[in-house]
């Protein structure tokens, strides 16, 4: 074999290499779907939407735990979404651009986000759980979430401001307006489906979080969905948790079924934020 | 260019308030009225079966099941957190201490029996049966037990993996109690863990574990592990129903228990229906369902009795003999 | 208008000042928690003590078991994902046209957005299993389910930040091989990697600190008994799962073993900070030198 040919086939192989690697991303994907939905599909039927949660695994439902994910989310989403949308558009469009506090900001924002979980769940525990006094209630669990999601919003935030052009604000100013109408009026618009795409991340990762509400208190058995911000609370990976670490194989399908609904509402979250992202590239491209 | 949603300023702004206003609207702290009960992960199965039919009866009333462990529930209980504590154990010394600084005078209500099962392998061809003295000698502080072979000769020459609740459960002080008299103190190396389930699971994999575990979990976990029978002096005994009812299965077989705080009992009628339920068919039905064992009718009667004259204090108090036998001074 | 411009600037000011001291706040508090355990054990013992048996009599609180099941996990995870992270990011920025390059994403990211305790279930009920029938010595939970599960989740960070930093490596450098005669793999191999290799580099300890905080997923998979050992068979305690444990059950506020769960949480703490800050300088790097 020359050589020459030699480098043609390890060239060729090399690029087969690289493709198979990429393929084993999409051979998990659709393993993952496929387990959960061939052990859960069968348990999961209306009824297993709006029951209760029972002791009994071929009685039990989720009702209480969707609920409460939902309610908790949401909470969270109140308290994230516009926290972190301000300190982005203050950090992206206000602050002094080359003053040390502009650069703290930033690494504090970026250092966050790498902060895990459980250790937000801990700041939680001891500040809202014990030193607020808030117990393990719907609004514990959902500020220490927010904690979890604001550094998230915040980086989307900047990402989706910065691709503003700088003309809109320059024309906008040369109009006369003010830096705030400016901002209102032009650049947060011009930037709203990036800021919509990273609260919808920000839900879905809400959505998914177990270990931080463990740790402040969700509780493992609850009759009733929650009913308003004081009160107990279970969601609906906490009790995938729960059921798949109980002995009784019945559990395990329940969890399945679980997971299935979990899934089913995050794939979707995610397929609109695709969507929506995909609709942002083609209006900035024409 | 779309994005008509942000138009809208004061809109914005308004909700940068919403979490402000979720967080100041907060300050009256409305006492909740839910049922919240904490505390033995033995008797969780049990208790979130009967917080389950009760529910089911009473629509509308939220009944909240933790499993943080006796001492944890006490705890709880001890600081107002929650509404009825499940034992494992009756309350121990210092805990009646504290009950009795805080002045907070509690109704105790055993509602059913408990056999802590020892429990090894399925892979484990070699332990049929042990003695409580065998059992003694390898868990104790003091234990010089470390391998199988230290415990019987013809055992095979291979390390020992002890497995336990950890030290919050009232099933660890109770074993401890039943392995060092007086001192009630564990072997060190006992490797220990918050769940029952992960316990079990463990020993079911090394065919050198031994452990021990609240009946149901090895009613439950059959397949995967066996429960070693005892002989506490008249015999070998396995864990089962009758053996704990009638008292063979001696130190190991224990009642479980709620507390309530007579205040509460008294003011919120939820928390008596909710005693009341426990203590019906109807509840008893959910014992032997979660596989514990139930009150013999006699002494479900005694209870009743004892619940109903709203006796305060604990009949268990006075010393750590723990056995079922105790039940009967009930009366 | 004026004056509500003004009172956004402030409410954004007050936002970002926020996030700043939040950071700030994390460390006080951590810090401020552990103190009290760190009067009881010395940092030294803490750190490099061989025992880990809070419910011991007396207690030991000796790091290295957890620490080990953290690495071990952490490492193993690293070690499975980040070839494939690095030619995934190779195959859809070098050898991908647009469309396929969008199309094969799509599996990446819809994996990024998959809860940590779906995979704890997959590592429980897929991968064990599957590892049980190839060798039956495994546990029920085990080091190494929890080691194949970490990795699918870290694959999609590590190939998109490699995939950046492959992206930004400027296109002359490629065009000047391809003069030079190289195939598309030596231009690769020889030029590409070597000039976005601390952009690699970084994607690497991104997903290091990723995986050293994860929690759910390692508690499920490698269940919680703390033991000195690298065995992958075995069941193993992490940082994480203590944490996470121990708050189901004994976390009685003020005692000891309270405490440790601070303590332990401020031992992580420091441990993602100083990879993220390795891994920022490593991106600005990499940025500057390619400017």
């Amino acid at each position: 074999m020359s050589l020459y040919s030699r480098r043609r086939a390890v060239d060729r192989a090399f690029g087969w290499i690289c493709g198979a690697a990429t393929l084993v991303g999409l051979a998990a994907l659709v393993s993952i779907l496929v387990k959960i939905a061939w052990d859960g599909a069968p348990r999961l039927g209306p009824s297993f939407l709006t029951s209760a949660l029972s002791h009994r695994p071929e009685e039990t439902g989720v009702a209480p735990a969707v609920v409460g994910s939902i309610f908790v989310v949401l909470l969270t989403m109140a308290m994230a979404g516009p926290v972190g949308i301000c300190s982005a558009v203050y950090m992206e469009e206000l602050a002094p651009v080359r003053s040390r506090m502009t650069w703290l900001m930033r690494q504090a924002t970026n250092n966050l986000a790498g902060v895990p979980s459980v250790v937000y769940g801990l700041i939680g525990l001891a500040v809202f759980v014990r030193w607020f006094g808030l117990g393990a209630s719907v609004l514990s669990g959902a500020l220490t979430l927010a904690l979890v999601v604001l550094p998230m919003v915040v980086i989307v935030t900047q990402q989706a401001l910065r691709s503003v052009p700088s003309s809109y604000r320059e024309a906008s100013l040369a109009l006369g307006a003010t830096q705030w109408q400016a901002i209102r009026t032009v650049v947060l618009p011009a930037a709203s489906q990036g800021i919509w795409t990273g609260l919808l991340l920000a839900f879905s990762r809400a959505m998914g979080e177990t270990a931080p509400l463990m740790v402040v208190g969700a509780a493992y058995y609850v009759t009733t969905p929650p009913r308003g911000f004081g009160d107990s609370y279970t969601v609906l990976p906490m009790q995938i948790f729960n059921w798949s670490s109980d002995a009784r194989k019945g559990f395990h399908s329940a969890a399945a079924a679980a997971t299935l609904v979990l899934v089913l509402i995050l794939l979707g979250m995610n397929t609109i934020v695709l969507a929506r992202r995909n609709r942002t590239a083609k209006a900035f491209r024409s | 260019m779309r994005g008509g949603q942000w138009a809208k300023g004061p809109a914005f702004l308004g909700l940068f308030l919403v979490p402000a206003l979720l967080c100041s609207c907060r300050g009256g702290h409305v006492p909740a009225k839910d049922l919240v009960i904490d505390g033995s992960s033995t008797a969780y199965p049990i208790v979130s079966a009967v917080a389950d039919d009760f529910s089911k009866r009473n629509p509308g009333l939220t009944v909240i099941v933790n499993k943080s462990g006796t001492g944890s529930g006490m705890q709880k209980f001890l600081r107002g957190e929650i509404d009825i504590a499940a034992a494992s154990r009756p309350v121990d010394a210092r805990e009646a201490q504290a009950l009795r600084a805080a002045n907070l005078p509690f109704l105790e209500i055993p509602f059913a029996y408990d056999g802590v099962s020892v429990i090894v392998s399925r892979k484990n061809t070699w332990v049929d049966r042990m003695s409580l003295k065998e059992l003694q000698n390898a868990w104790k502080q003091t234990s010089a037990v470390a391998k199988w072979s230290d415990i019987r000769s013809g055992w095979p020459s291979q390390p020992i993996d002890f497995y336990g609740p950890t030290d919050n459960h009232g099933t660890y002080e109770y074993f401890s109690e039943a392995m060092a008299p007086g001192s009630a103190s564990l072997r060190r190396d006992v490797q220990t863990n918050q769940e029952y389930n992960a316990i079990v699971q463990a020993i079911a994999d090394d065919r050198n574990g031994i452990g021990y575990v609240g009946l149901s979990y090895f009613a439950y976990n059959q397949d995967k592990v066996r429960a070693v029978p005892i002989d506490f002096g008249n015999g070998y005994v396995s864990p089962t129903p009758e053996t704990i009812r009638d008292d063979r299965y001696r130190v190991l077989s224990r009642p479980l228990f709620l507390y309530v705080s007579k205040a509460a009992y008294d003011s919120r009628p939820d928390i008596r229906h909710f005693v009341e339920f426990v203590l019906s068919a109807s509840g008893e039905d959910d014992v032997a369902e979660t596989h514990y064992v139930k009150l013999p009718m006699e002494a479900l009667s005694a209870v009743r009795r004892h619940v109903a004259a709203e006796k305060v204090g604990s009949v268990m108090e006075p010393g750590r003999a723990l056995t079922v036998s105790r039940l009967a001074q009930l009366e | 208008m004026v004056f509500r411009g003004k009172v956004f600037g402030w409410a954004a000011l007050t936002c970002a000042v926020g996030t700043l001291l939040a950071t700030l706040a994390i460390a006080l508090v951590l810090f401020g928690q552990s103190l009290p355990f760190f009067r009881h054990v010395q940092p030294s013992a803490f750190l490099l003590g061989r025992q880990w048996r809070p419910t011991g009599a007396p207690p030991e609180y000796g790091l290295l078991p957890l620490l080990a099941g953290s690495l071990e996990i952490t490492l193993g995870a690293a070690l499975l994902s980040f070839p494939l992270g690095v030619l995934s990011a190779i195959f859809l920025q070098e050898h991908a046209g647009s469309r396929v390059r969008s199309v094969l994403r799509l599996p990446l990211e819809l994996l990024a957005g998959v809860p940590a305790v779906v995979y704890g279930y997959l590592g429980l009920f897929l991968v064990t299993p599957m590892l049980r029938s190839a060798t039956p010595s495994f546990q029920a939970s085990n080091a190494a389910s929890a080691a194949i599960v970490v990795a699918i989740m870290i694959l999609p960070l590590i190939a998109s930040v490699a995939q950046d930093a492959i992206a930004a490596v400027p296109e002359g450098l490629r065009e000047g091989g391809y003069a030079l005669g190289f195939t598309k793999t030596e231009v690769i191999l020889r030029l590409v990697l070597p000039a976005a290799r601390s952009g690699i580099f970084a994607a690497l300890v991104l997903a290091l600190s990723r995986a050293i905080g994860e929690t759910i997923a390692v508690t499920l998979a490698a269940g919680s008994t703390a033991h000195l050992t690298l065995n992958p068979t075995k069941s193993m305690a992490t940082m994480t799962s203590y944490i996470l444990t121990t708050t189901q059950g004994d976390a009685e506020a003020g005692s000891m073993r309270y405490l440790s769960i601070f303590a332990v949480g401020l031992v992580l703490f420091v441990i993602t900070f100083t990879t993220n800050v390795i891994a920022s300088r490593l991106r600005n790097s990499f940025k500057a030198r390619l400017a």
